[in-house]
């Protein structure tokens, strides 16, 4: 089965096809199948809704917030996970649950049932915590932005991306920095960042390639030609012969055909002579002439053969 | 205004003067009244003619539709009679009207049933009336005979 078939769900149901109302039935029964732990504490999100950009999000892992709601109001703490399927975000010092966990899922420190486990929470819930510096005082204290614009876009070394300013919404001029992402540790197989970066080509010019025009990569023992190949293969004999048709001789039969033919077009008069003109001429001139209707001229003078045409 | 014969060939449609270009008229050449030969000098365009070799009939070089085409047009120019014979002995306008095969329901038409059964039904009728007086006698019996014998006997002869 084709990649795209795959995706297409064509053999077997797709979710995606259903109505609303139905897939709500659906997931009900899947929910009720679930262990408590595992069902989503805020609602699915459809996913043309789902966040997909940093400036969707607003916010990323390791950003550190101020919780504005409920029992835990006031603690700062830090996302450590973010969900994708229902838009929230998991805080380290957040709100828990208790869930009952089967035994099978237990961790190795864990001896019970019943563990404590971080719930999902909107960004309703938080409030970004940046800080800033008094430049006369020299001290730093930190800030709660009631919400974040992104203006302009700048180059950051350890994203290895273009990252968006994150500004406080009507105090631009305070930018909150993106958290630092955690160093990706280099496997002991790993080729060095230098040695990947390090530029071992630069072509001299854009017309003329310094490349070989034979030179082939392939292994000369390959069974089947590349495909690049197989294009500019030339016609080979076998292929001139199918391609001409084949010059059948005309049977006796087919030939007596054509003798008699060129014998009845040799035969064919293709010119009047003057005598049957004449003849004839006399006959239309003697109706014509006696033509005293009007209308019947009308019509004559329409189909002659000396008459204009446009 | 009187036209001259070539004026009025002129004024022939180019159709006509093709055909007849191809086809001179009688004087000047005959054509078959029947199927003949396809390599026959005489052979009728008009008609289907049967190839001497392989003697199957071949169509006419000028179908039914194109003949009669050629023939309304030649009517309307006074030459029609200049063309060879038509195929199925095809006729046109007053000719066709006076040739026309009249409608066997128009010659004999068929009635209603009662003008159908009309005569044979008078017919039983006065069967029946004129042995009337059997049938009585037939299903009434002996006695009703001699009454009818009597009144016969009895009956007055003067006024």
């Amino acid at each position: 089965m084709s990649r795209l078939l795959k995706e297409s769900k064509r053999y077997g149901a797709n979710m995606k096809r259903l109505h609303p109302l139905v897939k709500a039935h659906f997931d009900n029964i899947n929910r009720k199948g679930q262990i408590p732990a595992v069902r989503n504490d805020l609602p699915a999100v459809r996913e043309e809704k789902q966040f997909k950009s940093l400036e969707d999000w607003k916010y990323t892992v390791g950003d550190k917030v101020m919780i504005v709601k409920g029992a835990l109001k006031g603690t700062v703490t830090s996302i450590i996970r973010t969900q994708k399927e229902t838009n929230g975000f998991m805080l380290e010092d957040g709100p828990t649950k208790e869930v009952v966990i089967p035994p099978n899922y237990w961790l190795q420190s864990e001896s019970s049932h019943v563990v404590e486990y971080p719930k999902v929470v909107t960004s309703e819930y938080f409030k970004l915590v940046g800080t800033i510096k008094d430049e006369t005082s020299g001290e730093s204290r930190q800030i709660a932005a009631n919400d974040v614009v992104f203006r302009g876009k700048y180059w950051d070394e350890d994203y290895k991306k273009m990252m968006p300013y994150r500004c406080i919404k009507n105090k631009e001029e305070y930018i909150i920095p993106w958290p630092r992402p955690d160093k990706p540790e280099d496997d002991k197989f790993c080729t060095e960042e230098a040695v990947a970066l390090e530029r071992t080509y630069e072509p001299v010019s854009i017309f003329e390639s310094d490349i070989p025009s034979d030179l082939n990569l392939r292994d000369p023992l390959a069974k089947r030609k590349s495909r690049f190949e197989r294009k500019q293969q030339l016609l080979t004999k076998k292929d001139l012969k199918l391609l001409q048709s084949p010059a059948m001789p005309y049977s006796d039969t087919k030939k007596a055909f054509f003798r008699e033919r060129a014998e009845i077009r040799s035969k064919q008069i293709t010119e009047m002579s003057a005598e049957v003109a004449d003849f004839i001429g006399k006959r239309v001139a003697d109706h014509l002439n006696k033509i005293k209707d009007p209308y019947m001229w009308q019509y004559i003078k329409k189909v002659s053969g000396d008459r204009k045409k446009r | 205004m009187s036209l001259t014969a070539q004026q009025a060939f002129k004024k022939l449609p180019q159709k006509l003067q093709n055909f007849f270009t191809r086809y001179p008229p009688a004087p000047f050449k005959k054509y078959a009244s029947t199927p003949t030969s396809t390599t026959a000098d005489d052979a009728n365009p008009f008609l289907p003619n049967i190839h001497p070799v392989t003697n199957k009939t071949h169509n006419p070089i000028y179908s039914m539709r194109r003949q009669s085409d050629l023939y309304k047009l030649a009517y309307k120019f006074g030459v029609s009679d200049l063309l060879p014979t038509l195929n199925n002995g095809k006729m046109f306008f007053q000719e066709k009207y006076d040739n026309k095969k009249p409608l066997r329901g128009v010659v004999n038409p068929k009635g209603h049933i009662w003008e159908r059964t009309l005569e044979a039904r008078k017919a039983a009728i006065q069967e029946a009336v004129s042995k009337a007086d059997d049938i009585l006698v037939e299903h009434r019996g002996m006695k009703y005979k001699r009454r009818l014998e009597r009144r016969k006997a009895e009956q007055k002869t003067w006024v």
